[in-house]
């Protein structure tokens, strides 16, 4: 109560508010507010990437979906596409074609390569090294990007013709 | 309260002033951030609805076309013939509809987004490029409208029919 009193008492000789006290609060407060706006920026970016990657995740998956299109063309000719090259796809007339020329869609160019595929000589997994190249099995990735992010997906296509 | 010591008792009117300065400036930022959090939290909500629509309707499409083995297109109605059953998506008033045939009887008919989702420019289109498959383009443009935010957005993908590769 001594000790109380006695700081009371010391405090007491300053009048109403001190430059300190009105810094502390005024710093306080501009901290909680900045804190807020950083979670609304977060909120927003959060918000808005989440409509970009929906639909570049469907644009991504229609490249595999048009690929698979281009290898129902025929075998042969998806065969003669180049490996490992950023290839496009483009619709033309009735059918999905592959070309090197960037298609653009909206503010997306999704793109795609063909890599080969090799499997093990005995049991015919495929391997990611040391097998036989299998020329009737091929591996496909596409991706889109976009400012703030980016989506691969990938599979296996195979000759499926009679 | 009055101690021994003080000479003066409240405080003087530039305190006052000061005070009241400060917390008015630090209320009215309070205000203008609570209020724009509201804003941002209703924007994301938009977005979320928008997000959630067209995966409903996105998905559920790639999976009726890939069991598909015919495709009919006639003006915005797409028909696909699954064996035994057909599936036709439509646009009905702002909503995309999925309608689950056998015969003639209806299975099943309800919209695939909220009532709050506005969907608009559906679109397909079918390529038949071989005589192995066909693929069907879906597009649409959806927009939520909130009290304090709204947004638009286009939305497509390809799909191919894979029934015809039996």
């Amino acid at each position: 109560m001594d000790i109380f009193s006695f700081r009371v008492d010391v405090r007491s000789k300053q009048q109403g508010f001190g430059a300190i006290e009105i810094v502390v609060g005024a710093s306080l407060i501009s901290v909680v507010l900045f804190l807020s706006l950083d979670v609304m920026t977060r909120f927003l970016k959060t918000g808005s990437s989440q409509v970009e990657r929906t639909k570049a995740l469907y644009l991504t998956e229609e490249t595999l979906e048009s690929v698979r299109f281009v290898r129902d063309a025929g075998w042969v000719s998806f065969e003669a596409l180049p490996l490992s090259t950023n290839l496009y796809i483009v619709w033309s007339g009735s059918g999905a074609v592959a070309t090197i020329t960037p298609q653009v869609i909206g503010t997306f160019t999704p793109v795609f390569q063909i890599f080969s595929v090799q499997r093990d000589a005995s049991t015919k997994d495929i391997v990611s090294s040391g097998g036989v190249v299998d020329t009737k099995t091929r591996f496909i990735t596409a991706s889109t990007t976009w400012a703030s992010g980016g989506i691969t997906l990938s599979t296996y296509l195979a000759d499926i013709s009679p | 309260m009055l101690y021994s010591g003080m000479k003066k008792q409240g405080f003087t009117l530039i305190e006052m002033l000061i005070y009241i300065a400060v917390l008015t400036l630090a209320t009215s930022a309070a205000v203008v951030t609570l209020i724009s959090l509201r804003t941002v939290l209703e924007r994301n909500r938009v977005e979320r609805q928008l997000t959630d629509a067209a995966t409903s309707i996105l998905e559920r499409f790639v999976r009726e076309v890939r069991g598909a083995k015919g495709v009919g297109i006639s003006g915005g109605l797409l028909q696909l013939n699954q064996t035994p059953t057909t599936t036709s998506f439509y646009l009905s008033g702002s909503d995309v509809k999925v309608r689950t045939q056998v015969g003639g009887s209806v299975l099943s008919d309800y919209p695939l987004d909220p009532p709050s989702v506005v969907v608009s420019n559906l679109s397909f289109t079918e390529y038949t490029g071989t005589s192995t498959s066909s693929a069907v383009r879906i597009s649409f443009t959806l927009s939520v409208t909130g009290s304090r935010a709204s947004t638009t957005k286009m939305f497509g993908t390809t799909a191919v029919a894979r029934g015809s590769y039996e």
